[in-house]
């Protein structure tokens, strides 16, 4: 993504966790961008974007999901 | 389980940190915005330096968080942790976590923590569940 990396701050940060993870566990992660949309700021316009990720062990159950905020000053 | 809704729990002080850190967190969490390590890239960005990643300060929320699992006893594990990134920290700067008891269920607590910087601005807010069992 063509992203100024200066501009950016993680707004927000959230982890569910099914269960602990465990030595030997083996997981998969997949990141989903669910929203994405331009909100005026006191300094101007600022993107927001929203990431889930789920992570699955073995044998495809659901051992964690993470909502991620993250805010791009323009 | 001993906790009652107010409870504090003893605060913990993590730093003060330093540039090498931040590269050694840059490291372990793969977060490698330069914004992190490069001063004159974090002051093209209009910060006096750089900054801490979020992310280091939020651990310090998953520290706090074990004091509860450690007291509710083997078998209890962090369910959810939020944080919410209010103003940046900076090298130098010791990060000081509070805890506070905000619900106590039959196999669950629930807490809401703070994390200051140096000049006491607060940095972050956040809360958590510890749960007993699957």
């Amino acid at each position: 993504m063509d992203i100024d990396y200066t501009k950016l701050l993680h707004g927000e940060q959230t982890l569910f966790l099914d269960r602990p993870l465990y030595v030997g566990d083996r997981i998969s992660v997949q990141a989903t961008i669910v929203e994405a949309y331009v909100k005026a700021g006191r300094s101007g316009a600022m993107d927001f974007m929203v990431i889930e990720t789920v992570g699955k062990d073995g044998d495809d159950s659901r051992v964690f999901r993470s909502r991620s905020l993250t805010v791009i000053r323009r | 389980m001993s906790f009652t809704i107010g409870d504090l729990l003893p605060a913990i002080t993590r730093g003060p940190l330093t540039t090498r850190q931040l590269v050694e967190y840059a490291g372990a969490s793969l977060d490698f915005n330069r914004i992190h390590y490069d001063d004159p890239f974090a002051k093209a960005g209009g910060h006096p330096s750089v900054i801490a990643h979020g992310m280091l300060s939020m651990a310090f929320f998953g520290q706090i968080t074990r004091q509860a699992t450690r007291e509710l006893g083997l078998g209890a594990h962090i369910a959810q942790l939020t944080a919410r990134f209010r103003a940046v920290t900076y090298p130098g700067d010791t990060v000081t976590v509070t805890g506070e008891v905000t619900a106590v269920q039959p196999g669950s607590v629930e807490l809401k923590m703070t994390a200051r910087r140096s000049d006491g601005t607060v940095t972050l807010e956040g809360n958590a569940k510890v749960v007993v069992g699957a």
